[in-house]
Parts: structure tokens; sequence; C-alpha cells
């Protein structure tokens, strides 16, 4: 298993292995997004765009840090391109740093969520930014390859993991 | 026929072609194109060979051909033939035995079988095949057989005499497989009961007698048999034959004597399934040793089942003993509890217990122990000092009552006087609050019995009591307490009880109580008018619309009262009232509406037009208010289809589904568009002038409107489904995750997954982002986070 590089146990993830960035910077939040009279009109269409699909991945948690990937801007609005005619999305994600040993978990957990949310008919990629990670081509193939995907999420500890990122917040 | 050609291909062929060839060739005999004469001397040499497998093969071949014959083709003559044949197989090779007995089992099945053969046939089966050695489906083959000869062959198995009867034995006893056992007790107790035994009985009862008590657990995989179905088997066959009667009930008394809680509960309903066969004289023999035994258990177990059932044991041993001079037993019974008669003893409630059940067994054993016992309580009640005490004591004697008044019409016996008294203590509990509602209670199951005397100082209680502050259990009782008097004396109560004067203000207790009293014929006019009165009056109207209420409840089917109700204008006196009164308050509005909602609702369309005729001109004369809006969807909530409904109820429910800010009004507002909505002709002009911004209110608005579109099944129905409706749903769903336990939710979680997936393409963005979220939390639940 490729992608599962640290076969640690999920819980005490942090405190086994050394943190790759021990200091990133955190950005701050964008505000929500505010409800136009369009929105509210039953009759006209909304079509999805990528504000809708930033909003679903902003608030996944860093598998390092207190953080979610908006506030490390490893997730930015303006690298996510849809196209609602062809059911095309590409998600491109930064890594804090070249080296970034969670890169592939990132990806993988921004993949998840992607997938249990959005409609089937839609095709998501998950990149990393170009020339910002050591290994983007790797990282690349392995969340491009479907195969490798579905096996990563047969994998009970790995699941796990993935499932603290992307757990929703209950709302006060 | 060309048998060779098929018996060699059977004889080289697989399990599968077994069936097919064997169909081949009594299909053959069927139709006539050969006999089974022929068949069995073409299978001569398998029949005769030298190798065991080879003769097992041929028989084999024999029984698949005989079971696919009609049962009524072969002759007398013929099935004699078949039965010497098989019964000489029985002295072959004990590898023959299981095909040999199950084709004796399709033989015993053809209409002509040879009835003087069949002890032939069985002989030799006793003889030679020893069951218990065999395998479990041999074992149940045999069974098969004996159970046939029972049913089918009663004088040949009679005519056997104990060749039958030692054979059966043999072949039964020491059964272990449960599946077997069940089999065979189902018709072991048909043939004890009616089959002459012989010198075996004692052999047989003993051979049954060894499963008792049954100890078996089922197999955690297997849920086919439980001990419960082998228990509930075997204890009819112990008591199916008088004569298991003293071994029967020593079993029993063994038994019950042992510490394991089946034994005892199997033992008890031994006891009691003996009564239906065995002789009431063996139980008065046995008593003596019976009672010690179930006083045991009654007064010291500790499982409520085992009390219970040493109870119904009881009753039902001395209810069979009845028909015998019983008296000295019962004497005894009275004799063992008496000295626990006290209240502050421990095992008084159980003592009052035993004898209230050996009472309720007869009437000898009823009248005798009343005539004991009841002394014993007078006396211990008028020693008694404490009133809680007191209440302790009169229980067991109203109880005893119940039991007597099975038996007895009156309380007047020469022999006991102090029956007399019984009532006097019911209502010398009236006097004191804390023992009332137990009062109340006891004196109802006295009332057919009371004397006039009595009956007068009820009365006056009665009055007394409904003038005092009760809680709602005393009331409830006390309202039981004048159903059942007004059944009894309906004039008395009527001109006893229901006298106040109506200028004074009546008790609750009273007014409720006419509620429930409405249909009985005597009283109905009067409930009627002192209702009316009130509400005429303008007096207590709270009160009595809720009363009224609940009468209008309970009769709400009842065409004849509900129309009578609006003929005497009731409609008329709720309306002033009700809007003559000074506040606004939910309850009573509810009431209002829910009143005149059921008086409606019932009537014909004309009558109903006629009522709307009557009172829409006076609600629309005045300008509309919070009490008008509540009697308009009283009125019109529940008409039907063809009452023509004016425009401007319309107008005021929608005007007041968006500018009044009471939530309750509101709701009625939005609930009575969804009715009209579901009723009205033109609903395309209705809908355009609703449809409008989403609002909180609106959104109530659209819920009940869609209800009603749909529910008419309008084309454009689910249109309404609107944005907000959707986003409330998948807010909830997303609400379910939080609140309920994963319990709960993981049975739907696919299913709800699944509808999600459909919601998440919503073609509002907002809709979106409500089934995204519900989704995101659906998938975790039962997942570890």
């Amino acid at each position: 298993m490729k992608i599962a590089k640290t076969k640690t146990n999920p819980n005490n993830i942090m405190s086994l292995i050394d943190l790759d960035n021990q200091n990133p910077n955190v950005y701050k939040k964008s505000d929500d997004r505010t409800i136009t009279l369009d929105e509210q009109d039953d009759n006209v269409v909304d079509e999805f765009d990528r504000r809708e699909i930033f909003d679903l991945i902003r608030n996944i948690n860093d598998p390092e840090h207190p953080l979610t990937l908006e506030q490390l801007h490893v997730v930015e609005e303006h690298l996510i391109q849809i196209n609602n005619a062809n059911n095309n999305i590409l998600v491109q994600f930064t890594p804090t740093i070249p080296h970034c040993s969670m890169a592939t978990l990132i990806g993988l957990s921004i993949r998840v969520k992607l997938l249990k949310c959005l409609p089937e008919r839609f095709k998501v990629r998950v990149q990393v930014t170009p020339g910002t990670h050591n290994s983007e081509h790797q990282v690349n193939k392995q969340l491009g390859d479907k195969e490798r995907v579905a096996a990563a999420l047969e994998n009970h500890h790995l699941i796990q993991v993935i499932n603290q990122c992307i757990a929703p917040r209950k709302r006060a | 026929m060309e048998f060779n050609y098929i018996l060699n291909q059977l004889e080289n062929g697989t399990e599968e072609t077994f069936k097919t060839n064997c169909l081949l060739i009594s299909t053959g005999i069927r139709e006539g194109k050969s006999t089974i004469l022929e068949l069995i001397e073409s299978l001569g040499r398998f029949l005769t060979d030298a190798s065991i497998s080879k003769r097992e093969l041929g028989i084999s071949i024999l029984n698949e051909v005989l079971k696919s014959i009609p049962i009524d083709y072969l002759s007398t003559q013929q099935l004699e033939v078949l039965v010497e044949f098989y019964s000489s197989k029985f002295n072959d090779h004990h590898q023959i035995f299981p095909v040999a007995l199950s084709g004796t089992l399709v033989l015993l099945g053809f209409e002509n079988f040879p009835r003087p053969k069949l002890s032939h046939i069985l002989s030799a089966i006793f003889q030679h095949v020893p069951c218990q050695q065999q395998q479990r489906v041999d074992r149940f083959t045999i069974f098969q057989i004996l159970e046939i000869c029972i049913k089918n062959f009663k004088q040949e198995v009679h005519d056997m005499e104990n060749v039958f009867v030692c054979g059966l034995h043999d072949a039964v006893d020491g059964e272990r497989d449960p599946r077997n056992l069940l089999f065979l007790l189902k018709w072991m107790r048909e043939f004890t009961k009616e089959f002459k035994l012989y010198f075996f009985t004692e052999k047989i009862f003993d051979a049954l007698a060894s499963y008792f008590p049954v100890d078996f657990r089922t197999p955690l995989n297997d849920n086919s048999i439980t001990r419960e179905d082998l228990a509930n088997a075997l204890c009819p066959c112990l008591c199916a034959n008088p004569e298991f009667g003293d071994s029967c009930i020593s079993l029993a008394l063994e038994k019950l004597d042992s510490s394991l809680e089946i034994a005892k509960l199997d033992s008890l309903a031994l006891l009691r399934e003996g009564c239906s066969t065995f002789k009431s004289s063996l139980y008065m023999e046995q008593f003596p040793n019976i009672w010690p035994l179930i006083q045991k258990e009654v007064l010291c177990t500790n499982s409520p089942t085992i009390r219970t059932e040493s109870f119904l044991t009881l009753q039902k041993i001395v209810s069979k003993i009845s028909t015998e001079d019983c008296l000295g037993h019962i004497k005894n019974i009275i004799d063992t509890v008496k000295g626990n008669l006290l209240p502050d003893s421990k095992l008084f409630q159980v003592s009052t217990q035993i004898l209230i059940c050996t009472a309720a067994a007869s009437e000898k054993s009823c009248n005798f122990i009343v005539k004991e016992i009841l002394p014993i309580i007078m006396n211990i009640y008028k020693m008694c000092a404490y009133v809680d005490h007191k209440s302790l004591i009169v229980q067991p004697l109203v109880d005893l009552m119940k039991e007597y008044f099975k038996y007895n019409k009156s309380l007047d016996d020469q022999e006991v006087p102090d029956l007399l008294n019984v009532p006097l203590l019911c209502l010398d509990l009236l006097k004191n609050d804390d023992t009332l509602k137990i009062g109340l209670d006891y004196i109802t199951v006295l009332i057919p019995h009371l004397d006039s005397k009595n009956r007068e100082t009820l009365y006056s209680e009665i009055q007394r009591i409904m003038f005092k502050i009760i809680n709602e259990q005393t009331m409830l009782s006390l309202i039981q307490l004048l159903i059942t008097c007004a059944g009894y004396y309906p004039e008395e109560v009527k001109c006893k009880i229901f006298t106040i004067d109506s200028q004074s203000h009546l008790p609750d207790a009273f007014l409720r109580s006419l509620a429930h009293l409405v249909t009985l014929q005597n009283f109905k006019d009067y409930v009627i008018s002192t209702y009316l009165e009130l509400l005429k009056k303008n007096v207590q109207s709270e009160t009595v619309m809720k009363h009224l209420r609940y009468l209008v409840e309970q009769q709400r089917d009842n065409y004849d009262l509900l129309r009578e109700l609006i003929e005497k204008n009731v409609l008329c006196c709720i309306y002033d009232s009700y809007v003559n009164s000074q506040f606004f308050e939910t309850n009573i509005s509810q009431d209002v509406y829910t009143i005149m909602t059921l008086l409606v609702a019932l009537q014909p369309s004309e009558f109903q037009s006629k009522i709307l005729g009557d009172y829409f001109e006076r609600i629309f004369l005045q300008e509309m208010n919070e009490k008008t809006f509540i009697i308009l969807y009283g009125l019109t909530a529940a008409l039907r289809r063809e009452v023509q409904l004016d425009k401007r109820v319309f107008e005021v429910a929608l005007k007041i589904s968006e500018t009044s800010n009471n939530e309750f009004l509101v709701h009625i507002a939005v609930q009575l568009l969804g009715n009209l909505v579901n009723k009205i002709e033109d609903v395309k002009e209705f809908l355009s002038s609703c449809k409008i911004i989403t609002t909180q209110k609106s959104f109530q608005r659209a819920c009940f409107i869609t209800k009603g579109l749909i529910l008419r099944n309008y084309p454009d129905g689910y249109g309404w489904l609107h944005l907000s409706v959707r986003i409330e749903c998948l807010k909830c769903l997303t609400l379910f995750t939080t609140v309920y336990p994963e319990m709960l939710l993981l049975p739907y979680k696919s299913k709800v997954l699944k509808q999600l997936a459909v919601c998440v393409d919503d073609k509002k963005r907002l809709v979106r982002k409500e089934a995204m979220e519900a989704r995101a939390f659906w998938w975790m639940v039962g997942e570890n986070v």
C-alpha cells in the first residue's frame, strides 16, 4: 500500500511522527457566502460554481495541525476549476512545504469529501498545484488512480484518519 | 416393457437418474404396459443377489416405484404378496432394515392394505429390528409406522393385545433425539388414552416419566424445537391415562420439591393438567401432601411466575375436589394461614391471596371461606387503629365479596350476619382523605348489593366529596362510581345526587361526570339542558366547554346525539359564550373549535350549508377578530366536499396567516388554508393569490397547502414542495444524526444516503448545501472517528 506511508495508530499520529512543518503560516478565513435574491427564487436554476466546491473542502482539517485547509492556504478558491457542461471538476491543492509527507493524505481527504458530497455525475480530479511539491508527479499519479484510491479506502486505519479530517462540525 | 434395460441403467446410474428411471417404470405400470409382478420378476436377480448392496438397491427401486403408484392401484392380493416379501426382509442383514422400513411405511399407505397381515409385519419388525440401535432417520420411520397403525388400524392394534404394547414400549423407551421425541409425544397421548396397556401401564409411564421435567436447551443455531415445545407435549401424555394417576401425582410432588425452577413450573402444570383426567378422589387423598408443597412455594418463592402458577394450581385442585367432601381440606388451608391475618404481618397479603384464590375455586369453597374468614377480618378491623392498615384490611374483604357475588345475590345471610357490615366498612373509608380513593373503588364493587339505607349514606357522602378538591386518580374513581351507580339506580341518582341547585357554583366533579352519563337514556336530557343553561348564563362556561368537548369526542360517531345537540342550539350557545368571554385563551379556543368541528362533521351537506348560512352573516357582520376566526375555523374545518364556501373565508385565513403575531392563530389559519385548498373548485386562482416570497410564516403555510394539494392529487402539487420546505427537511435529517443514537440511525443509513444523492443535485444551491451537509453527517453514522 503505497498511499498509506505511515502505518501508525491513527489516534497517536501526532505524537509518533515528527511534524513536517512545525510552524506553518496561518491565514484568515473567508467570510460565509452571501445569499442572493436569485438563490432564494425557486424558479431560477443555480449552476455549481467554484465557491460552492471551495465551501465543501475549506473546512477539512489538516492531519497535522488543528487548523483547516483554508487557514493554511492548502486549498484556495482560484485553484478550483469547474465545467458544468462536461461535469468536470479539477481541484489543485498546495502543500505547506515542498517535502510534506502528508500531501497524499490531504489529497485523498479532499477526494473522499467531494466523492461523498457531490452528485455522481461529476468527474473529480485532485492534483498538487504545479511546482509546489518535490514528488508532485508521484502524488498526482496516486490520487488519479481510481484503483489505488479504492484500495486505500478499504484500509481500516487510513479511513479512520481521513474520517477525522473530513468529519463535519456540528452547528451550534 | 423393457425392464432389463432400465434396471441396468439403474444399477450403474447416479443419484439423479435414479428417480427419473423409477418414475419411468411406475408410469409404465400405471399405464398398463407392464405389471408389478413383471417388475418383481425382473428385479429377482437383484433381490436374490449375494451382495448386500445389490439387494438394498433392488428394494429401494421397488420402494421408489411403489411411492409413485396411486394408492388405490394395487389389489389386496398383490399387496398381500408384497407384505409377505417385506416381512421376510426383516430377517435379512441389518443393512437392509432402513429400506425395508421405508417400504413398509409406503405399503401402509395403500388403500387395499391387507388388514389381517398387519400383525404379521409388525411382529417381524418388533422381533428383528432393535429400534433404539437404528439411525435417527430409521427410528423416525419406525415411529411413523407406529403412528399410522394407531391412527388407521385401531381394531388390528387392539387385536394384537400386549404384543403391540410391548413392541411399542421397547421401540420408544430411551429415545434421545428431540425431533423424534416431539413427534412421538404427539401421538403417545392418544395411544395411552385409547388403548389398553395391559401390564405395561407402569413401564410405559416410566418411559415417559424419565423425561420429566424436560431439561433441554435449544442449540443456538437451531430454532426449531424448544424446551417448552417438549414440555407442553409431555405433560398431556403423562396425564392421558387415568391409571397413571397415582404415579403421576407422586412424580409431580417429588419434582415440585426440587430446587429447579423449571421442575417446579412443570410439576405445577402437571398437577393442573391431571385435573382433567384423574379422579377427584385421588386428589382428595393426595391433598394433605399437595397443600404443604404449594403453601411453601407461595409463601417462600421469589419468582412471581411460580407464585402465580401456584395460585392457579391451588384454585384448579380445590375446584376439582369440591365435588367431594372437601371442607376438611379447606379448613386445613384456613388454619394454616389464619395466623398471618394481621395487617403488620409480612405474610398478610400472600395469605389473603391464598384465601381468595381458594374461594374463587367453587361455590362450596367460597361460601365456606366467607363464613369462616369474615368474622376474623371484621374483628381485626375493629381492633385496628391505623388508617392505612384499615384500607389494607378492607381490600381482601372486597376481593372476597367479588367472589361471593358470583354465587350469591344478596348480602343477607343468616349464617354470616357480618356480611351486612361490609358496606359500612367501605363507607367508613370514604370519611378519611387518605383512604378516599380506595373506598370509592371498593364501594363500586358492592353497588349492586347495597341496601337502601346504605345507598342513602353513599349519596350524601358523594355529594360531600364532590365539593372537595380531590386528585385526578380519586376523581376518576368517583366518576366510575357514579357511572356504575347511575346504571343500577338511575332514578335515585338523578334525584339524590344531581339535585344541586344550579344557581350555586357547580363542582367540577359534578360537571365532569355528566359528560360520562350522557349515554344513559334517563340522563341525556338532563345533561344537555344543564350544560346549555350554564353556557347561556355564561357561568363556569370554561369548565363546561372542557367537558362538552370530552362528551363530543367520546360520542363523535353518535349521529343522533350530535344532531340533537345542534338542534338544541349548542352551537349558538358556544358562540355567544365564547365571543363574550373576556380573554383569548388557547385552551378554550381549542375546546371551542374541536366541539364545533365534531358537531358539524357528521351532518349531511345540506344541513352543513344551512349552518354556515346561519352563522356566516353573524361572523362577517362585525370586524374579524381572533375569536370569530376560531369559530369560523370550527365551522369550516370538517365540511363535506359539496358544501360551497364563501370566498371571504380564504381571504380571512390568508390575511391572518400573513399578519398575525400569534403563533397559535397562524397555525390554525394555515391548517384551514391547506384544508380549503384540498376541497375548493378553483384552486388556480387561489394559488396565484398566495404564492409569494419566503418568510418563516409562509413556510408553515406552504407545508399545509402542499399537503392539501397532494392529498387531492393536484397536478402541480409537488411543485409546491417549496425551496424552504426542502431546506427544512434536509436540516431535519441532519439534526437526526445529532439527537438520535447511532443504533437507531444505522438501519436507515443506506436509504437516506441514496435519497440524498438525488438532493445534492438539486437546482437550488441553498438546498444542495443542506443536502451535502446532511450527507456528510449521515456518512459518519456508524463510522469510527
